[in-house]
């Protein structure tokens, strides 16, 4: 009946036989255990014996119908085309005699394809809805992007104010290395002179100090003053620490820890300060610059190296900016 | 069974030794004219030339003839071709075909055609040129001094049985003399016969035994914008036998446009071109597309109805569903119409291509009258199909409507599917459509589609059918015709390569091509039936199933229209008279014994009534019965026995299943391991059982006649096979290895292991 022997037959068997089961050996899933397989096996058997919902039967059929339309099917090993090919005809052109080019050539290399209609909808009517469609999903991608581009400068405002805040930081730490090495100076140029020595920055007038780092010793005085005025309310209790009790002795006054000091420095600190608004209305980054050659003219100081060189050609330094010491 | 059947196997060749060789041409019916009185040369069977001694023709001389020559020839008191005396009827009739514009330029069309082989004639429809121009060409041709016919062919049978009865009255003889016509399954021809309207298939299907067509002094290939299968390829074939045989004139005739395309085909011949008698039609769009274009073409009737002026409507829709809906909607509608609002009457005609012909008559009925003397005028409104596009002429059709679809075939080769689909239209048949609104007077024509939508969604020209058909049966012919190199065949729209691979590869698998595209002996028998491959080879197998008289008989039922009637007011009932006949394994039985009930001696008692209370469609089983008929006379001449198996045995049915996997293994489609739906073999797509079908859901393979696409895949007119007799009958299409991966090829594996085992016990024993 079929002209295959037996034996052959048999060969195909065990062949397919092993491949089946191959696919479904233990090895592929080595961490399987019984009870495991047995509940996969389960749940493969309930998929599979589900029965299909109309759409997906219908959308499954669709799809396997497109793929073959959308897959030639000129096979060299048919003999359709092993006739054709007899014939002198070879893929990927006509049938027929050519065409004057003149005339233009309009003969098929590709059947003609399906387009199956589903409803009653006019003509047009599929392309006036894909129009519809295609309209609403071009509003919808203009939206998206622009909530993109609100993101991207979130991002960006983000990261400027985050880049501010560093070199805010550098900056401090700039004027702290400024106020350390004329510190060092002022010690070792007046190395014999101890009560220049002795003394505290905080001791001159704060517009003494060079207008770069002022802010920095400004706002240590403020700090100082309201830790001062803070420890003051803790001492004096329910006293307001800017009350003068007019009846109280000096050495009580002494006493509660309150210097007059802190009154001339107190005057110091709410005095204007063209200057040093001046420079604080800079951007941060043009202050960080600034301090940065300040350090480099005034002590070969490199903020970036965080080294102090011993001339002013500063060898071996890479450069000015901070990307040049990356 | 397996035995018993390759021995029959073996014996067939031997049987068939008989007729593979050079058939008798004497018992050739398309080669009768060879033989036909050859010593005078005559061949259409005149014993002497008739009548052009001393008759009206006596002065006329062959491709000499002018329109005053002819004139006087036509208005003389005897027929010219008959020598009978005319009658009044003729005279009133020739007033008439004066007036047609044809006639104008007779002169014209007389020197072109004598001055050229090839001519290209176009004449819009109404214009008189299927009914006129053949007889122009007779008076001038002279074929009975030769000994030859004119033939005008037609892609419809219809318009071929009418223009040709039309035709012998204007000429005053009897149909089937002088004038004849010839389609499929019908010969109303004679030995007198010079003109000879025809199908373009029946043309071709001469041509397969006369290369040369050599019983032809002129052909004229009407309709050619139609660009039909066989048109298509009769071009083709003509464009090389003027060649061989200068005496022969062709004249290509088309209805429209895109003439240029024939004359640049036909290496510039020239062209005439005469006017229909036409009247300006003004186009209207929708604003917006349709939601639902049959919901949108009624409302469009309903509204001429009530504000337009009297004239008659014609709708375009795409099949007999529709229209017959859509006809019972509107009628519904108007006589509310006339009761509240007091509109004029309206009749409403369904035609279609199916519907019988004393119904397709009553289109031509006149329009009602008003309803009272006085009242708003009547009107008539015309639910088509593209029938009413180009080949039927109806008079005072003022408004079309024209939703822009018709039901048209497809085939793609990477599927193999070959159905109608509704599809939009072209261009130029939209204008067709818009021309028909034109033929009395100015009249309108309503898209309902923007305009917008007409110049980019519409394509120019339909696609010719060669381009949307399975060549199998095609090629076949092709190669039958002489045709070897048809990679190269000179076709004016060749098809796509992967199309003509297929119906190769095919035609190979039914064993009808050898493997170096030789006709083989199949293949020569297949083609001298009128059938497509697969049913041809089935029919020439079935004796080895002994069950050829059954398979002839279904073979016939499956080559005609829908033999159930189903009509929407009784479903049930239709369905529950459909179910006496079921055979609970599949359709081809059921069909079977629907047409052995009919050939029973109580429906042959009152064969009209017995269809009509089993809800059957008798002009399709007197069609089949007819079919058979002349298919029996072909088996009869190939010399295929006709046997049956006694209907007792067991195997009667079977061996009919058997007979139908012979011829459609190609054919088959595999229940899915999820059950409800199937899988095609090879292809691979997804299908439904025809809602219609008898047959359960429990058989694992079947076999189907049709692909059915509709928004969902369906296989139509399905019987349930053995999946052992695939690999028997047809191993070289069901080699396991050949198949991909899948249900399939594992199913088959199995298959043959089993069959495999079994073969080896026996061997044991």
């Amino acid at each position: 009946m079929t002209s295959k022997p037996p034996a052959a037959a048999a060969a195909d068997e065990d062949d397919d036989y092993m491949n089946m089961t191959f696919e479904e050996t233990p090895a592929s899933r080595p961490k399987e255990t019984l009870t495991q397989r047995k509940k996969r096996l389960a749940r493969e058997a309930e998929i599979k014996g589900r029965p299909k919902s109309k759409a997906e039967l219908a959308e499954e059929e669709r799809k396997k119908r497109e793929e073959a339309l959308n897959s030639t099917t000129i096979d060299t090993s048919s003999k359709g085309f092993k006739m054709m090919a007899a014939l002198g005809y070879k893929p990927g052109s006509a049938l027929g005699v050519s065409r004057d080019p003149k005339n233009g050539d309009d003969r098929l290399l590709e059947p003609i394809g399906l387009e199956m209609r589903d409803t009653r909808s006019g003509i047009g009517a599929d392309a006036e809805k894909k129009r519809k469609f295609r309209e609403e999903v071009e509003a919808q991608q203009e939206v998206d992007k622009k909530r993109k581009v609100d993101a991207g400068e979130f991002r960006e405002r983000q990261q400027k104010e985050r880049e501010e805040k560093r070199m805010e930081g550098q900056a401090w730490g700039a004027m702290k290395v400024c106020e350390r090495l004329e510190e060092e100076e002022d010690a070792s140029g007046s190395a014999g002179d101890l009560t220049d020595a002795a003394r505290r920055p905080t001791s001159r007038p704060l517009k003494g100090v060079n207008v770069l780092w002022r802010a920095l010793v400004k706002q240590r005085a403020i700090n100082e003053r309201d830790r001062r005025i803070r420890y003051d309310l803790h001492q004096s209790l329910s006293r307001r620490p800017d009350y003068t009790d007019p009846d109280e002795e000096d050495e009580d006054k002494i006493a509660l820890g309150r210097k007059t000091e802190t009154e001339e420095v107190d005057v110091d600190l709410d005095e204007e300060d063209e200057e040093l608004d001046e420079f604080e209305a800079l951007e941060v980054s043009e202050k960080l610059t600034r301090l940065v050659h300040y350090l480099r003219e005034r002590w070969n100081y490199c903020f970036w190296c965080k080294f102090k060189y011993p001339d002013k050609e500063m060898e071996g330094c890479p450069g000015l900016t901070e990307e040049d010491h990356d | 069974m397996a035995g018993k059947h390759s021995e029959t196997l073996n014996g067939a060749p031997a049987k068939r030794q008989k007729t593979s060789g050079e058939m008798n041409p004497q018992d050739n019916p398309y080669l009768a004219h060879w033989h036909d009185n050859q010593p005078n040369g005559y061949a259409n069977g005149h014993a002497t030339p008739p009548n052009y001694s001393d008759g009206p023709l006596a002065k006329l001389q062959r491709h000499k003839t002018t329109a005053a020559i002819a004139k006087a020839a036509e208005d003389g008191k005897i027929n010219p071709f008959t020598g009978r005396p005319l009658s009044e009827r003729y005279i009133s009739i020739m007033r008439g075909r004066r007036d047609l514009p044809v006639h104008a330029q007779r002169d014209e069309f007389l020197q072109l055609y004598q001055k050229s082989q090839i001519l290209v004639f176009v004449g819009e429809t109404g214009s008189g040129k299927t009914t006129q121009i053949p007889q122009f060409v007779l008076y001038d041709d002279l074929p009975q001094q030769v000994g030859k016919i004119v033939a005008c062919t037609q892609p419809r049978r219809v318009a071929a049985m009418s223009v040709a009865e039309r035709v012998a009255q204007e000429m005053d003889v009897k149909l089937g003399e002088e004038v004849g016509y010839s389609i499929r399954f019908e010969d109303m021809t004679s030995q007198k016969t010079i003109l000879k309207y025809m199908t373009d298939g029946m043309l071709l299907r001469e041509a397969m035994n006369d290369h040369e067509l050599n019983r032809y002094s002129t052909i004229i290939l009407d309709e050619a914008h139609e660009r039909t299968l066989a048109t298509d390829v009769l071009m083709a074939l003509l464009k090389e036998v003027v060649q061989r045989r200068p005496d022969l004139k062709l004249i290509i005739m088309s209805a429209t446009l895109d003439a240029q395309k024939f004359q640049r085909y036909f290496n510039d011949a020239p062209l005439l071109a005469v006017p229909g008698r036409t009247h300006p039609v003004e186009i209207f769009y929708t604003p917006e597309p349709e939601r639902d274009y049959v919901e949108a073409a009624i409302r469009t009737v309903l509204q001429i109805h009530a504000t337009e002026a009297e004239g008659d409507i014609l709708l375009f829709l795409t099949g007999e569903e529709e229209i017959e809906d859509a006809c019972r909607k509107i009628s519904l509608e108007t006589d509310e119409m006339i009761r509240e609002a007091d509109a004029g009457p309206m009749k409403v005609y369904p035609l279609y291509g199916t519907l019988p012909p004393a119904q397709q008559q009553k289109i031509f009925e006149p329009a009602p009258a008003p309803r009272r003397p006085g009242g708003r005028p009547g009107r008539k409104c015309i639910v088509a199909t593209n029938i009413a596009e180009t080949s039927l002429t109806i008079d005072g059709i003022v408004y079309v409507v024209d939703p822009g679809f018709s039901k048209q075939k497809v085939y793609n080769p990477r599927i193999r599917v070959e159905s109608l689909l509704v599809s939009p239209i072209s261009k130029a048949s939209a204008q067709q459509r818009a021309g028909r609104a034109g033929r009395t007077r100015p009249g309108k024509c309503f898209r309902l589609y923007t305009e917008g939508a007409f110049k980019k969604e519409l394509i120019e020209q339909t696609y010719p059918e060669i381009l949307r058909s399975n060549l199998s049966s095609t090629v076949l012919e092709l190669k039958k015709l002489g045709v070897d190199d048809l990679v190269h065949f000179d076709l004016m729209d060749p098809p796509a390569p992967e199309t003509l691979m297929r119906a190769l590869e095919e035609l190979n698998y039914l064993a009808c091509l050898d493997d170096d595209g030789n006709l083989t002996t199949m293949g020569r028998m297949a083609s001298e039936f009128p059938l497509d491959p697969a049913l041809a080879v089935m029919l020439i197998s079935s004796p080895e199933f002994y069950c050829s008289n059954e398979i002839l008989s279904l073979t016939a039922l499956l080559s005609v229209p829908q033999v159930f009637v189903r009509p929407a007011s009784a479903r049930k009932r239709a369905d529950e008279m459909k179910n006496l006949f079921a055979h609970p394994d599949g359709d081809h039985l059921t069909l079977l014994n629907v047409y052995h009930a009919f050939k029973g001696p109580e429906a042959q008692a009152n064969t009209r009534q017995w269809c009509h209370d089993h809800f059957l469609s008798l002009r399709a089983l007197q069609s089949a019965d007819n079919v058979r008929m002349q298919l029996k006379r072909i088996m009869e001449r190939e010399e295929l026995e006709l046997m049956s198996t006694p209907f007792e045995d067991k195997k009667y049915y079977e061996n009919i299943r058997r007979a139908l996997v012979s011829g459609f293994f190609m054919q088959v489609a595999k229940k899915e391991a999820n059950g409800k739906t199937y899988t095609t073999v090879k292809d691979n797509q997804t299908v439904l059982l025809h809602p219609s079908t008898v047959l359960g859901q429990e058989s694992e393979w079947v076999v189907y006649n049709e692909f059915v696409l509709t928004s969902k895949n369906y296989i139509r007119t399905v019987t349930a096979v053995r999946g052992e007799w695939l690999l028997d009958i047809a191993p070289g299409y069901y080699d396991v290895d050949s198949f991909p991966k899948g249900e399939v090829r594992t199913a088959l594996q199995r298959i043959a292991e089993k069959v495999a085992r079994r073969q080896k016990m026996k061997g044991g024993r």
